[in-house]
């Protein structure tokens, strides 16, 4: 049971975190064998759930041998059961100025927030143990994985006390993380999207399962239909003019560059999901633990 | 429309056209926005700078020049000429005047067609035709430069003031006169005429009374003054004054002269010293004085040698009480000497003073007039009057205006 207080900063997010429940976050693979959890082991055991039988070979373990079957059939035979582990989930959050979009009201940073604590309650769900990591511009703020439910309190004031400025460096928090079974990626991508791309590619090599989910802006993906100068908020001095005449142009080159995110994630056997601003949070984790279209 | 200094409006003609050149020939620089995928817009956009061949915004345009107008005009000290009045009429309605009906008559006798008038006591205001039938006459003593100054208000900023004619119907008695008349009249530059009407007969020296308890000094000092016949018209007190005294004062106008023979009556003062005279306004007493108390608020009518009032007059009812603080030993021989004796008779005179009705010269003085260094300048500040200051502060208005539609209109864009 949740700490009264712990409930309290968590009232944002009730409702959010009220429609998750019952959802699942199933490995896409059998992991390794670890602590007890509910995701296939790619170990067999010696679990009550019986799977198959299988003959005995010189050297198998005799106390698994089913001594009711070889009494009645003569015969020596091993009972088979699946094992079941955990599987431990890191995810990051950039917290990089571009996240802190739009300025005013509702944006990319509270979206991602919302995003990584409706997937820490799902995989809490689930009993894995979920650690976070917030890249910011003064470096790495994280909380280690618990499986506890009160992390989701710990991860919701760790979220208010980050301030959302200048650059930070996504791509050294998944190096840091590469040998996590699975790594959860919630970013805009306009950080270093290079060498983010290749430290997940290192991951996922590493037999990681990859989610990247891609928080755009509604105002990213549609900009006002009128003249003004935009200005990099991580880079300030970076301006370009935005008129009617280049925006289609722009529209274009800024989706490709997210099909080329996309693929390139794909490529890694990564999961590649993106989401607007306007996406309400219950969707998006939906998708993300249940494989939706991306 | 005169201006006092015509260049500011020129300068204020060329700011105006400035402001109208930025307007048509501005370059307009979009708004800046924060967008984090600026890197995607294409790098070989230009900046977007739009130069507008019409004026652009019309309202400030018409706000900025408004503001440089009414500036330009405030500095140039613009201001509306209006004309001199042919002649003004300073008319005596002092206790100097034997007959103000008379004075009156003859003043609308005299005075020409488009003539001002002015009233003149102790202080000068101005009057229609039609009030001056009304007048009555002070008590107060008359003061001709105060009513001179008003005249030369009156032409300040005015248009063909050199051929006002300034008429001055008064007895024109000494004690009117003081030494700011002759460069008042000097610094007229219309013809200037003195009519002079019959001044009022000297009064008589009333008759008074005092209020002693066993020997006293001043009742020496005053020995020789006759006390005159009939009832009294000022009383002196040695003792403590009573309920009665002051009646007597508010009904019957007389003075009435405190000045207690024992200490502990007047107002104390903080420190106690010792001054060594005392002067009045018709003799001075050089002799060493204990001062220990100081006569209330009023017109001082006797001084000490540091300034200080010795003795004050102030009016009560129709009459006055004079407060002296002067202390008289009486084992001394001060209040035997002549002196001491001509202050002591210069404090039994009427409320406001000894009338001085002696007849007295108006003599013009431009000599006295040319010691003003700023006469120039003066007639400039006088005739600019406060319109440049309303200007000012339109103008001001205009730019609050402004800044404040500036403002809405970036945060519109």
């Amino acid at each position: 049971m949740l700490r009264t207080s712990a409930a309290a900063s968590l009232t944002p997010y009730a409702e959010l975190l009220d429609s998750l429940g019952g959802l699942t976050w199933p490995s896409q693979v059998r992991v390794r064998a670890g602590d007890p959890g509910s995701h296939r082991s790619n170990r067999l055991g010696r679990s009550p759930e019986f799977t198959e039988y299988r003959s005995y070979r010189p050297g198998d373990d005799l106390r698994r041998l089913d001594w009711k079957l070889f009494g009645r059939t003569d015969r020596l035979y091993l009972r088979i059961a699946d094992d079941h582990a955990a599987l431990r989930t890191s995810i990051i959050v950039d917290a990089s100025a571009s996240m802190r979009f739009p300025v005013e009201g509702y944006g990319k940073w509270e979206h991602a927030c919302a995003i990584a604590l409706g997937l820490t309650s799902v995989a809490i769900s689930d009993g894995d143990a979920v650690g976070i990591s917030v890249a910011t511009s003064v470096g790495e703020r994280a909380i280690p994985p618990r499986r506890r439910r009160d992390v989701l309190h710990d991860i919701s004031e760790l979220f208010r006390s980050i301030d959302v400025s200048g650059e930070a460096s996504m791509a050294g928090a998944v190096e840091r993380l590469v040998s996590a079974p699975r790594l959860v990626v919630i970013t805009d991508f306009l950080g270093e999207a290079e060498r983010a791309l290749g430290a997940l590619r290192v991951a996922a090599a590493s037999g990681a399962e990859i989610f990247a989910v891609h928080v755009v802006a509604e105002t990213e993906m549609s900009p006002p239909e009128r003249a003004f100068m935009a200005s990099d908020p991580e880079r300030p001095e970076f301006r370009r003019a935005m008129s009617d005449e280049n925006r289609s142009r722009y529209l274009e080159t800024f989706a490709a560059w997210r099909g080329r995110v996309a693929g390139e994630l794909h490529a890694m056997n990564g999961n590649y999901r993106m989401t607007t601003t306007a996406e309400p949070v219950r969707d998006v984790v939906r998708r993300v633990v249940l494989g939706g279209a991306s | 429309m005169n201006f006092v200094a015509p260049l500011w409006l020129a300068a204020a003609g060329l700011v105006g056209a400035g402001v109208l050149i930025a307007h048509l020939f501005s370059s307009t620089v979009p708004p800046q926005d924060v967008l984090p995928t600026v890197r995607f817009i294409p790098e070989s956009t230009p900046l977007t700078v739009m130069r507008s061949r019409r004026v652009s915004d019309r309202l400030l345009l018409l706000l900025r020049l408004l503001a440089v107008a009414l500036l330009g005009f405030a500095l140039s000290g613009a201001h509306v000429s209006r004309r001199a009045p042919s002649g003004i009429v300073l008319i005596d309605a002092s206790r100097a005047v034997a007959s103000l009906p008379l004075s009156v008559d003859s003043a609308l006798a005299i005075s020409i067609a488009g003539s001002e008038f002015v009233v003149f006591d102790s202080t000068a205001r101005r009057v229609t035709r039609d009030e001056l039938r009304e007048l009555g006459r002070a008590s107060a003593r008359g003061s001709l430069s105060a009513a001179l100054v008003v005249a030369h208000r009156i032409v300040a900023g005015t248009a063909g003031g050199e051929g006002t004619q300034l008429v001055i119907v008064s007895p024109t008695v000494a004690e009117e006169m003081d030494s700011a008349v002759a460069p008042l009249i000097g610094l007229w530059q219309g013809p200037v005429r003195v009519v002079r009407v019959a001044a009022a007969a000297q009064p008589a020296q009333g008759s008074w009374d005092m209020r002693v308890s066993g020997d006293d000094p001043v009742a020496a000092a005053l020995a020789g003054v006759p006390k005159g016949s009939g009832a009294a018209t000022v009383r002196l007190l040695r003792t403590p004054a009573s309920r009665a005294d002051s009646q007597w004062t508010e009904t019957s106008g007389g003075v009435l002269v405190v000045w207690p023979a024992n200490s502990g009556s007047l107002v104390r003062r903080a420190v106690a010293d010792s001054q060594g005279g005392i002067a009045s306004s018709r003799a001075v007493v050089v002799a060493q004085f204990a001062r220990a108390e100081q006569p209330r608020e009023g017109r001082p009518v006797a001084r000490w040698i540091d300034g200080e009032p010795a003795a004050t007059e102030r009016p009560l009812g129709r009459g006055c009480i004079r407060e002296v603080a002067i202390p008289v030993d009486v084992a001394g021989d001060i209040a035997l000497r002549e002196s001491f004796r001509a202050v002591a008779r210069s404090l039994l005179a009427p409320c406001g003073g000894t009338p001085d009705f002696t007849s007295s010269h108006v003599i013009p003085s431009r000599s006295a007039a040319a010691v003003i260094p700023s006469r120039g300048a003066a007639r400039n500040l006088a005739t600019a009057g406060t319109l440049p200051l309303w200007l000012a502060t339109l103008a001001a208005l205009a730019l609050i205006v402004e800044q404040a539609l500036r403002g809405r209109g970036r945060r519109a864009a």
